[in-house]
């Protein structure tokens, strides 16, 4: 590893927080192939990104699901004892209204093994899942009717990835469905 | 049209989000063919070039003939000898 100076990273002073208000979803036993995690990565960019794209299994495709705007975020957070660190990819959303096909996404993913990616106000995208670990319904908050009529009904939710690094996604996503077998 | 230089393979016609490039539909024909190009060169692993596409966007240029030039050469003089008589 080649390190180098960190100066101010901001490209012409931009760094709006938030998330864009859709994310991608699909079944982690839909995927046919995995993009690839660094390997021996020179560069401190080189260490952060995920190389190829995110193959989905014959007839499997992502989807999306529409989150409201500053109700979602990505949470970074390291976990682990010295020696033993790594993260955990907190994707948290909300998706207004209680519809049938809401609740319908709750009850169908909530032991489900996932895979989500998720993009931020600078289209820069994250991807929770690999090959070996998948991403799961870990809980939410607010979900429901609200309390009052200036609240708001939805589905709060929030997954939870678990890996030894985040990477960025620089890969496609296929919101159609694979033909390769 | 796209679709008669680059041609979909691995997915069905429709949307595939690419940074840089945000969502594309590919079951589109007017999708720019500048955009697919740049895309197809962003090693994008969903498109394949057609022989026409090979033909029309990455042709191999006949190599140019160099100039003629006439090259003269004298052939060396020769040395004279003389001869004892």
């Amino acid at each position: 590893m080649h390190f180098a100076d960190i100066e101010r990273l901001l490209t012409d002073g931009k760094n709006l927080g938030g998330r864009s208000q859709k994310i991608y979803f699909g079944l982690w036993t839909d995927v046919a192939a995995w993009p690839t995690e660094p390997v021996a990565p020179v560069t401190l960019d080189a260490a952060d990104t995920l190389s190829g794209d995110i193959l989905m299994k014959a007839g499997k495709g992502m989807l999306e699901l529409f989150t409201t705007e500053d109700a979602a975020k990505l949470e970074i957070k390291p976990i682990g004892e010295e020696g033993g660190k790594g993260y955990d990819l907190l994707l948290s959303v909300f998706a207004p209204g209680l519809n049938k096909k809401l609740l319908g996404f709750m009850n169908a993913t909530k032991n489900e093994d996932m895979v989500l990616i998720a993009k931020d106000s600078e289209n820069q995208k994250y991807l929770l899942g690999c090959d070996i670990r998948s991403a799961k319904f870990s809980g939410g908050d607010g979900s429901g009717t609200g309390s009052t009529t200036d609240g708001r009904r939805g589905l709060g939710m929030q997954f939870a990835y678990r890996a030894h690094s985040p990477y960025t996604y620089t890969g496609s996503v296929p919101l159609t469905p694979s033909t390769s077998a | 049209m796209w679709n008669d230089y680059f041609t979909l393979i691995n997915v069905l016609p429709g949307c595939i989000v690419k940074p840089r490039f945000g969502t594309l539909d590919f079951s589109d024909p007017g999708l720019p063919v500048e955009k697919v190009q740049a895309l197809f060169e962003d090693d994008f692993p969903y498109l394949e070039i057609t022989p026409l596409g090979m033909d029309t966007l990455y042709p191999v240029l006949p190599l140019a003939k160099p100039p003629f030039k006439k090259v003269e050469s004298f052939a060396p003089a020769r040395r004279q000898v003389k001869r004892k008589t």
